[in-house]
């Protein structure tokens, strides 16, 4: 019998992610900050992935990332892939090694944020062809990008926090 | 150690990191899938509405800030160039009937009657494209095909890149990845539009491949030229701004000034049938098997 507290939580979690994704794809909502809007979904299951277990936190990256793949509308599975790897490893990170708190949150969402936008500008800008000036790009479009992402991760890390406390069966 | 790899966790994870390596090659070559079809579905309405909340709330709040004396110099201002515009207007009717008449004699066609329209609205845009790449909300369902061209009464805006069944995205002139045959409606100077990202940031597009002699000067109308098959022809791009030397070689570009933001458009048309849309790719596939991304 499945936890009916697990259920709510994740189907939570689920809700908030596509907010989020509308949100994020919702023209003139989110202002542009030196030309750059923020991608606070893939910031939300980095959170995520830091209070439940590796599997759960693999599969709401999956579902982040499909959804990232979904609106940039190329190929469908790369974001998904990453962000399954990146937060299994954040879920079996906070089981074993680290602490979950706000300051692992920040440093964790940059490292991976930053290798996410990194993959992306090479994979979706330096190797297409039609494409030039990279250095420019990386520094002018996609920095900007991955510090406002960054910038939403302590709110989501707390936001998240409070589903993952309240939602939870009282303590005996 | 041993245990982790020995773990149900690891191995669903290796299994799911290959389900998607396989959905990777899989829309990579095939160019879609019924996963982009199924989520769309989900989430395409959830963009509409969002769309129209944000696109609503922003009206609100410009009239709210605004005071009396701002709104009551705008209704002048407006009332005055509708006066203008009827001015013109008796000229344009003048010039309508005259135009006929030499139309007859040159046998010009106006109006476009075999263009076939589905009108659109923006519901998204991602924040991970730099080239201002949009959503719209109508697909295949609409009759929306790949390349289809889009546009709306000032100009062109770009290009349909991918289709699902109830949205489209579309690719703008600022993209690296359009490029549009062109020619300059005052002079006849044909080129070719095309875009990169320093060009982008700007919000302007180049007219390349122009001859080291050319007529092409400030001001000018770039039209589309209908070759290729993927534009038809007459359709505004933009006005020249300058004319330039090529680095590399011996021809010039000038930047054009788009007649449509791209960046801020919200209703576009999709051209879904016109005449003599797709004969070039049809005379390309009876030699290759590859298509253009642009025209």
């Amino acid at each position: 019998m499945p936890d009916k507290y697990k259920v709510i939580r994740y189907f939570a979690y689920t809700v908030e992610i596509l907010v989020l994704f509308v949100i994020q794809q919702t023209p003139g909502l989110f202002p542009e900050v030196y030309g750059a809007r923020p991608v606070p979904v893939l910031a939300a299951v980095i959170a995520v992935a830091m209070f439940e277990s590796e599997t759960a936190g693999m599969a709401f990256g999956l579902l982040a990332g499909l959804l990232t793949d979904l609106g940039m509308g190329n190929t469908l599975g790369f974001h998904a892939l990453l962000m399954a790897v990146f937060c299994y490893a954040v879920g079996i990170m906070a089981k074993n090694l680290i602490q979950t708190n706000l300051l692992t949150a920040i440093l964790l969402g940059a490292g991976i944020l930053a290798f996410v936008f990194f993959f992306q500008w090479v994979f979706y800008y330096v190797l297409n062809p039609n494409n030039d000036q990279f250095w420019h790009v990386l520094a002018r479009h996609y920095f900007p990008r991955l510090l406002y992402t960054w910038a939403f991760m302590p709110l989501l890390y707390l936001f998240n926090r409070a589903f993952a406390l309240l939602i939870r069966p009282p303590a005996e | 150690m041993k245990d982790f790899f020995h773990s149900v966790g690891f191995k669903l994870l290796l299994g799911v990191v290959f389900v998607l390596f396989g959905v990777m090659l899989y829309t990579a070559s095939a160019g879609g899938s019924g996963i982009s079809d199924l989520l769309g579905i989900i989430t395409a309405p959830m963009q509409k509405v969002s769309t129209i909340i944000s696109n609503n709330a922003n009206v609100a709040a410009e009239n709210a800030t605004r005071s009396r004396e701002e709104l009551i110099a705008e209704n002048q201002e407006l009332r005055r160039q509708i006066d203008e515009l009827n001015t013109q207007l008796i000229d344009y009717y003048q010039l309508k009937l005259e135009n006929e008449q030499f139309r007859s004699v040159l046998e010009l066609k106006v109006d476009n009657q075999d263009f076939q329209f589905v009108s659109a609205a923006v519901i998204g845009r991602d924040p991970n494209d730099v080239f201002y790449t949009f959503q719209i909300d109508k697909g295949a369902a609409a009759g929306i095909s790949v390349n289809d061209p889009v546009i709306t009464n000032s100009g062109v805006v770009g290009w349909v890149s991918s289709v699902t069944t109830s949205y489209a995205r579309v690719t703008t002139i600022l993209s690296a990845d359009t490029s549009i045959a062109a020619v300059d409606k005052v002079n006849r100077e044909t080129g070719v539009v095309s875009s990169n990202i320093e060009f982008a940031e700007q919000g302007v597009v180049k007219l390349g491949y122009l001859p080291s002699r050319n007529a092409v000067s400030e001001g000018d109308i770039i039209v589309t030229s209908g070759l290729g098959g993927l534009y038809p022809r007459d359709l505004p791009i933009g006005k020249v701004k300058e004319v330039f030397p090529e680095e590399s070689d011996v021809t010039y570009y000038a930047t054009v000034e788009p007649l449509v933001d791209v960046k801020t458009v919200r209703d576009v048309f999709v051209i879904t049938d016109f005449e003599g849309q797709g004969e070039v790719l049809e005379a390309l596939g009876d030699t290759s098997s590859s298509q253009p991304e642009g025209e």
